[in-house]
């Protein structure tokens, strides 16, 4: 009853776009209301969907509830708009709108001072809603290539929410632009490998929608070699939306926006797209083993470099947002391997390994889950101290935790929580990522790759502590820094609820593991996702605990923990030791992210502007110099022929006489050797 | 007027077919008297208008009733001779209403001047229905002596005899060459009769003295076309004659010497074809080349003139290139283009030089400068310029245009029925290519008369006899445009009339 | 509906009525010529719109012999079908918002009327007339008006532009002419008809007939005329000329119906008439159309002109059209005629259509924002501008739309175009064996994105500009406004409902395709 009103979920704050975009006028205007509204609204639906669906018989029998009708039809292809809702599906929309939710209204604090440009600012998180629950509901990869694009929209816009008048000045409003043009072009260019990604898939099925794509028996009959390319170039988009090596860059650029933004795309919507699309496309990904090495070894490279960038890294946003590109390197991570095995097992039909496989979904998807929340906890609080001290550098901060009670709470729980902290979130799901990486490591002749990528997971636990902790002290441990005695104290109640709420969830989300979560988020043998029972509280403990890599993982855990508080919270250890005064090869390179911005600029500055301004002096000279010069030919001619015309009777006669025995010649040759003559 | 045409053709019997001619002749030798008796050039004039009047009605009628008849193997009158007596006489109609009012044509010499107009006139006549090298020859001197004399009466201004001097000694040296072509052919063939002579070449076979006659025929009657090499005279004498004069030597007698052309090339080669084919083909290529070169240069060298009537008259060089492609492809559907062609380029150029006329005779002058900003101080003759220079670069729907269309299109095919032949194609594109080119230059006027500014902006008034006279151009270019129709079918007569005689 | 009235013929009747109306209009009578133009292109797009929901358009035709001599002839047929439903509305809507937009138009707005009302008869001419003699009359009647545009409104270098515009696109048609001679005389000697037709149906009859080598080298002659018009690299370079200084109504006219005759032409004439020859340009049509499309984007990046740049985008984007168009034919030539699929077969066509009406919408947003951003900050240069956004919010918004739409966002009219042709394209692509080709396309929608989006940023975002006194710009009028804002819904319509397009394209294309398959030996 609720399902047949799923299409609403996206529906609603579409609306308040409109309604925003058309309504809303003047300094104090009802945006920020409109908006909360249709985030609470979408969250009802989505709750009594999800609801009823898991509730429902479907849930168990069929796996999927999915309705749609003819959106258009190209040639033989028939495109349709219709929702497609199961376990996966529920779970994205929970978690999205629930934080968007507490998003919006923290933003009704955070954003009180931004005077007409509420207005804006409302109307495009709105639509960023929208994108992302459309996104999630869509039954089919073209309508979800919309919503894809309507995000990547959204998010230029928000990037660029400060692209003009900056409260900050000119620098910032530059700033602001080009990051947000960055962002777009970089994901752009996953998008046109997604866009590709669908060309190969409908060439192949005739069809993109979900129900046909996923059907075991339809795509054994399809060719595997387009299998393997049309999924390589989905992943490419994936890499494009969630900031996967190489094409992490634009993620930390993109924290010119405001901070609510950052949230709402690190914890809710943009970056979890990504792993959407590979977590939705698991089906056609494992029916090849290639493909998901690619993937899991892409998530290990980029969980690795991007922790290494946050070391060194003294922008408390920017630390967040390599932590988020890190973490989503683990969600992959979790993918690739489980869909690994899950092809290996499918290959060898070997149900065990099967569903090992689907073990690695759930963790994937679970880690997703937990990030959510403990990300949108840290990047709002980080927003709190932001708002407060007015500043982003950490070491203009320090000492807060006695001024911005609530906050330095939440965050110390947030940083448990992502740093892999026992029983906090973070450190379920972390742990079943790597342990079903581990496994991975043991099957198939290139296993050892995931060897290898478990052993930076691992070290990347380690990192993820020490930074993570690295950010809590300068912040909010030590003494207090410049900017702490200027700052207003702790924020308004609209702001440290939300933090509440989220810090609570940040801490327990990972219980719910406990409690039969992994049933709905799991995958059988017929790529139907949630059709399985939970393994229930017992299993998962004696899981965990039983195994000794969980230990390692915690003792690494601890040990950045305390290294991070011998530096920064102690100050007993100088950092400086390590890097020579910042002056080492190492961290210089960390300094520069690995002269990735370096080599985009070049990229682009060459291979764009360059060509481009090639193309162009070709085109002026070479192409329309050849028009005009053609031209010019003709003309200059004609002047000769002018003075040729002496206006002396005498020429004129000569020539006539000249003409004429020419001619005449020329008759007679004629005559004489073509015949006649 | 629907009088019973056999009537008449008995009581004149023999002179029958060239009696439309005689008319003009008759009124030719009363005009000085009209002079003497009303001592006024429009009355002169109007009598001279009804004289053409007179016999354009009787040709017309005679041209309807699809009147045949030959005067002692001299004069042919057939659909040919008809239609292109219409055109002259349409020609010498437009002279005669420009040349009556124009302060450019004399005012003393009224008499004289439309005694020779009318004998000019006559003159083209007599070619058109010539059907002996003789008489063609002494037709087209009938048009020469009259034209220098023409040319030279053209009140204060010295390039006119200038002009009249140089017409003079380059008409002569043409004649003499004509003579002597003509002389080597009777020498050889023992006839002056065109078919004759073509039979006899056609089976004794091709001779020097055959060759060089041609050759010197060429360049005789190629003057009267203004064909490359033969041109250089043209733009002088057009520039200093005046205006009236210019328009009839352009339309008029150019014309006569495309109809000589085709009098005695397009025949005789089309005999000969039948024993010599490569002859024949090595004379088509010949034509295609100075055909070819005549519109090049014509155009290219148009751009660089900065005086409107030199421009027209290099325009006409070019026009004359164009309607040489019958000659190249010797087919009828390329005569009936050349025709229709000739038709539309009495209407076109001859408007167009009317208007220049309008505005040297009101003092405007006739160079790019003096037009600018034409369109704010004389609407309506912008508008008319606009729309004979359009038609002179092809742009549809004028009759430029149809005219183009149905002349350039028998380069591409030999005869509408017939397969697509790729022989005279890069002829065909050479025409096109001239015709963009010369879009460039009627674009030059039509932006100075209509995006720049002119220096002044006070009016002035035209003539109404003139402005007349161009509005019915305007009405002859827009009606060969929309509706060429009747006018084809007439030109398509023509050409079978032609074919007809071998 | 229309049985009774001859529709058609109204469609051109009534802009040329309008015409001469507003040329009549001189002196104090001026200020009113925009409202007649109004009026007409207003009543001409409601004809247009009905038409576009006409079912029983064959019962529309009309037929009637204009001229008959010396086995020549020429007759007055209109004819309107799915393509031309589109082209025709396209015109009379932006015929229309032209006429809006320039409601504040004071230098001789009776003329600048005039020159509108007259472009759209010569446009209606093309989109409707099936005879080759009417058709290529109208194709020319297009240039005149135009030529006076750009040169009476234009900008400093107008004479030099105009010129260029007029000559070159002349020597095209011209060159076109000649094809259109011999495919004529050689349809009515192949059919052994005694007299020569140039009705469109007449020569299609001999599409089967024609020798291969003739339809090659036909093919081509007419092909060029069309490749300039398109504007095709590299016979583009009029293009950009014309449209820097061609007044804002002008660019929107030239870049959003004008550049469509030549695909048009190319559908109509060249595809339909010679299948083989066609096929066997398929590969040169696919590689030139890539070309266009790298070519063109990449001349994209390094203008500092808005207009230019989107004038050069125009070239990237017309260039989809021929690649659709490429996609089709590389198709059914690598396909084993047994194993051909109707619908991938005709999928080009059918984008490639789409692509054109497509692009008409999105540029003439375009061409107007750039227009109207000249006009208020006196200057297009880049370089100049920029956190315009905080000025002029609304132009700013348009802008935004404009550039998305064309950068082929989803939900807006330009993704369709774009998806379709790549998607189509790739199809044919497969065909022929190498797939791997659409990276070219892939590398245009990243060019694409790169040059518009940095547009943006250089003109509407970053530090407010001091270059240019920014103190009195006025955004947007209420008369601008609303011609962009009509045409923002239209994108936003067709964006989130392709079906109203394509609906009306596929039983053309289908039909088309049929055809054209039929004609092959």
């Amino acid at each position: 009853m609720f399902i047949e009103y799923t299409w609403l979920i996206p529906a609603i704050p579409l609306v308040m776009f409109v309604l925003i975009g058309l309504f809303s006028r003047g300094e104090k205007n009802y945006g920020g209301a409109f908006a909360v509204l249709g985030a609470l609204a979408t969250l009802v639906i989505s709750a009594l969907v999800a609801y009823e669906f898991l509730t429902g018989d479907a849930y168990t029998t069929v796996g999927y509830v999915t309705e749609s009708v003819k959106w258009f039809s190209i040639g033989g292809f028939e495109i349709t708009l219709g929702y497609y809702v199961d376990g996966l599906t529920c779970l994205m929309l929970i978690f999205s709108t629930l934080i968007s939710l507490l998003i919006f209204i923290y933003s009704l604090g955070y954003m009180d001072d931004q005077g007409k440009r509420k207005k804006r600012y409302y109307a495009e998180i709105s639509l960023f809603l929208a994108g992302m629950t459309g996104l999630v509901i869509s039954n089919n990869y073209l309508m979800m290539f919309v919503f894809w694009e309507v995000m990547g929209l959204c998010s230029y816009l928000l990037i660029g929410f400060w692209s003009f008048k900056h409260p900050e000045g000119d620098e910032a409003s530059d700033k602001a632009a080009s990051a947000a043009k960055k962002a777009f072009i970089v994901t752009r260019l996953g998008d046109a490998s997604l866009m590709a990604g669908l060309f190969v898939l409908l060439y192949a099925f005739n069809t993109l929608d979900f129900v046909t794509l996923f059907d075991a028996s339809i795509i054994e009959t399809i060719d595997k070699n387009l299998l393997v390319i049309g999924t390589l170039l989905l992943f490419g988009g994936a890499i494009g939306k969630s900031a996967q090596f190489p094409l992490q860059d634009w993620l930390p650029d993109a924290m010119a926006g405001p901070t609510t933004v950052s949230a709402l795309i690190h914890a809710a919507t943009m970056v979890k797209a990504g792993v959407y699309l590979v977590a939705r496309s698991f089906p056609l990904f494992t029916q090849s083993m290639e493909v998901m090495l690619v993937v899991g070894l892409i998530g290990g490279i980029t969980a690795i470099l991007a922790a290494s960038m946050a070391l060194v890294n003294d922008n408390i946003k920017q630390v967040l947002a390599f932590s988020t590109i890190s973490q989503l390197g683990y969600m992959f991570m979790a993918l690739g391997a489980g869909g690994y095995m899950f092809a290996l097992g499918i290959a060898e039909n070997d149900t065990a390994l099967v569903a090992l496989g689907a073990l690695g979904y759930t963790a994937g998807v679970f880690h997703m889950f937990n990030h959510a929340f403990f990300k949108a906890q840290l990047f709002l609080g980080s927003g709190s101290v932001i708002h407060s001290t007015g500043t982003e550098d950490m070491r203009e901060m320090g000492g807060l935790r006695h001024k911005m009670k609530s906050t330095s709470t939440t965050m110390l729980i947030g940083s448990l929580s992502i740093a892999g902290f026992p029983f906090f979130s973070g450190f379920w799901s972390k742990d079943l990522v790597l342990a079903s990486v581990l496994d991975a490591g043991a099957y198939g002749p290139e296993g050892y790759v995931f060897a290898i990528v478990w052993i930076m997971g691992i070290i990347t636990v380690f990192m993820t502590a020490f930074y993570m902790f690295r950010m809590w002290y300068m912040t909010f441990g030590g003494p207090e820094g410049p900017k702490t005695e200027t700052c207003h104290g702790e924020s308004p109640k609209s702001m440290t609820i939300p933090l509440w709420v989220l810090a609570i969830f940040a801490f327990a989300s990972g219980f719910l593991l406990l409690f039969g979560l992994d049933g709905m988020i799991t995958i059988d043998s017929n790529f139907l996702v949630g059709t399985l029972a939970g393994e229930g509280a017992i299993y998962w403990l004696e899981h965990m605990f039983l195994n000794p890599y969980t230990y390692l993982s915690i003792v690494l855990a601890l040990g950045g923990i305390y290294i991070a508080y011998l530096m920064y919270g102690k100050f007993a250890a100088n950092p400086g030791r390590f890097n020579r005064e910042g002056t080492s090869w190492l961290y210089n390179a960390l300094e520069k992210r690995w002269w990735f911005p370096q080599f985009y600029n070049w990229l682009s500055w060459t291979f764009g502007y360059g060509v481009g301004k090639a193309v162009n002096s070709f085109d002026k000279h070479v192409v329309d110099g050849a028009v005009n010069g053609v031209a010019s030919v003709i003309v200059g001619s004609g002047e000769v022929g002018k003075r040729a015309q002496t206006g002396n009777v005498g020429n004129y006669t000569s020539v006539i006489m000249i003409g004429m025995a020419v001619i005449g010649a020329t008759i007679l040759l004629l005559a004489h050797f073509l015949g006649g003559m | 007027m629907n009088i019973d045409i056999s009537s008449l053709t008995e009581a004149f019997d023999s002179i029958a077919p060239i009696w439309p001619i005689v008319v003009l002749i008759i009124g030719a030798l009363l005009m000085p008297a009209f002079q003497i008796l009303f001592k006024r050039r429009k009355v002169t004039a109007g009598a001279a208008l009804i004289f053409v009047a007179v016999s354009a009605c009787l040709n017309v009628q005679m041209l309807i009733d699809g009147y045949t008849g030959n005067y002692h193997g001299l004069f042919d009158y057939d659909a040919f001779s008809g239609l292109m007596i219409v055109l002259f006489q349409a020609v010498a109609f437009i002279t005669i209403l420009m040349s009556s009012v124009s302060r450019e044509t004399t005012v003393k010499h009224v008499g004289a001047f439309y005694a020779l107009l009318l004998v000019a006139t006559s003159g083209m006549c007599f070619v058109a229905t010539a059907t002996d090298l003789l008489t063609i020859f002494v037709g087209v001197e009938m048009v020469s002596i009259p034209s220098y004399a023409m040319v030279a009466l053209k009140r204060n201004d010295s390039r006119a005899a200038e002009a009249a001097v140089k017409y003079v000694i380059v008409g002569g040296l043409s004649s003499g060459l004509t003579v002597y072509g003509i002389s080597m052919l009777f020498g050889l063939a023992g006839t002056t009769n065109i078919l004759g002579i073509a039979e006899h070449i056609a089976a004794t076979g091709i001779t020097a003295a055959f060759a060089i006659a041609l050759a010197t025929m060429i360049a005789g009657y190629g003057f009267k076309i203004a064909a490359v090499p033969f041109h250089m005279w043209a733009p002088d004498v057009y520039e200093g004659a005046a205006t009236p004069v210019s328009v009839f030597l352009s339309t008029g007698s150019k014309k006569m010497g495309i109809v000589v052309f085709i009098k005695i090339f397009f025949v005789m080669f089309i005999v000969i074809q039948s024993s010599y084919s490569e002859f024949t083909e090595s004379m088509q290529y010949l034509f295609a080349i100075i055909a070819a070169v005549t519109m090049t240069v014509g155009n290219v060298v148009a751009i660089a003139q900065t005086n409107v009537k030199r421009m027209l008259a290099y325009s006409s060089i070019a026009q004359a290139g164009y309607m040489l492609i019958a000659l190249a492809v010797l087919s009828e559907w390329a005569l009936t283009g050349a025709v229709f062609y000739m038709f539309a380029h009495v209407f076109m150029k001859g408007g167009a030089f009317i208007i220049v006329g309008i505005l040297i005779h009101a003092g405007v002058g006739e160079t790019l400068k003096d037009y600018r900003g034409l369109a704010k101080r004389a609407p309506l003759l912008s508008a008319l310029m606009l729309i004979f220079l359009f038609s002179l670069a092809g742009i549809p729907p004028l009759g430029g245009f149809t005219a183009k269309f149905f002349l350039f299109s028998a380069a591409v095919v030999t005869e509408p029925t017939g397969v697509v032949s790729s022989q005279w194609i890069w002829l065909a594109f050479v025409a096109v290519i001239n015709s963009a080119i010369s879009l460039y230059y009627y674009a030059k006027v039509v932006k100075a008369m209509y995006i720049e500014k002119g220096s002044t902006e006070e009016r002035f008034k035209a003539p109404y006899v003139m402005t007349f006279a161009a509005i019915l151009c305007v009405l002859g270019v827009i009606i060969m445009g929309v509706y060429p129709g009747p006018i084809l079918d007439y030109c398509a007569q023509a050409a079978s009339a032609i074919m007809s005689l071998l | 509906m229309f049985d009774e009235i001859p529709i058609l013929t109204l469609m051109l009747v009534i802009p040329l009525v309008g015409s001469l109306l507003t040329l009549m209009m001189g002196k104090s009578k001026q200020k009113f010529a925009k409202y007649v133009a109004g009026i007409f292109s207003g009543i001409v797009l409601i004809l247009a719109t009905l038409l576009l929901f006409e079912e029983n358009v064959a019962a529309l035709a009309e037929n009637h012999v204009w001229i008959e001599a010396a086995n020549i002839q020429i007759s007055y047929i209109l004819e309107i079908d799915g393509m031309s439903k589109l082209m025709v509305f396209l015109t009379a809507l932006l015929i229309f918002l032209v006429v809006m937009f320039s409601a504040a138009e004071s230098d001789k707005p009776n003329y600048y009327h005039t020159l509108v009302m007259l472009m759209q008869v010569g446009l209606m001419g093309v989109y409707l007339s099936a005879d080759y003699f009417l058709f290529y009359i109208m194709w020319e009647v297009t240039l005149i008006p135009m030529y006076f545009m750009i040169s009476w409104y234009g900008g400093p270098r107008r004479h030099y532009a105009a010129i260029k515009f007029f000559i070159y696109t002349h020597v095209a048609s011209l060159v076109m002419l000649i094809g259109i001679f011999a495919m004529t005389f050689e349809a009515a000697a192949l059919t052994g008809s005694s007299v020569v037709s140039f009705a469109f149906a007449d020569v299609a009859a001999a599409a089967s007939l024609f020798a291969s080598g003739f339809q090659a080298l036909v093919f081509g002659l007419l092909f060029f005329g069309f490749a300039v018009k398109m504007p095709m690299v590299p016979f583009h370079t009029w293009l950009p000329d014309a449209h820097v200084e061609a007044p804002t109504g002008g660019s929107v006219l030239l870049a959003g119906v004008m550049l469509k005759m030549g695909t048009y032409g190319m559908i109509r004439v060249a595809l339909n008439v010679f299948p083989e020859g066609a096929l066997w340009w398929a590969e040169a049509l696919m590689v030139l159309a890539l070309i266009s499309i790298v070519y063109g984007a990449y001349a994209c990046i390094a203008q500092t002109d808005l207009k230019k740049m989107v004038a050069y985008s125009s070239i990237n984007h017309m260039g989809m059209v021929l690649l659709g168009i490429a996609a089709s034919l590389l198709y059914v030539k690598y396909t084993d005629p047994a194993e051909v699929v109707e619908s991938l077969a005709s999928l080009g066509i059918v984008f490639a259509v789409f692509q054109m009406f497509a692009h008409g919408l999105v540029t003439a947003v375009l061409f107007m924002v750039c227009g109207y951003t000249g006009e208020a900050t006196g200057t297009r240069e880049m370089p100049l501008l920029g956190g315009l956004a905080s000025k002029m919010p609304i132009l700013a918004t348009f802008m935004m739309i404009g550039f998305m739409a064309s950068l082929g966002l989803p939900g807006l009219v330009g993704f369709w175009g774009e998806f379709g042709v790549i998607f189509s394209f790739y199809v044919g692509a497969k065909a022929y064996g190498h797939a791997w080709l659409i990276i070219f396309c892939l590398l245009s929608i990243m060019l694409n994105a790169g040059f518009y989006i940095w547009a943006m940023q250089r003109t509407l975002f970053g530090r407010e500009t001091k270059k240019i006194d920014t103190s009195k710009l006025r955004d947007v009028g209420k008369a601008q406004g609303f011609s962009l804002a009509v045409l923002c819904i239209f994108l936003a319509l067709f964006g989130m409902w392709p079906d109203l397009a394509l609906g009306v394209i596929e039983p053309f294309a289908d039909s088309f395709m049929q055809i054209f398959q039929g004609a092959l030996p």
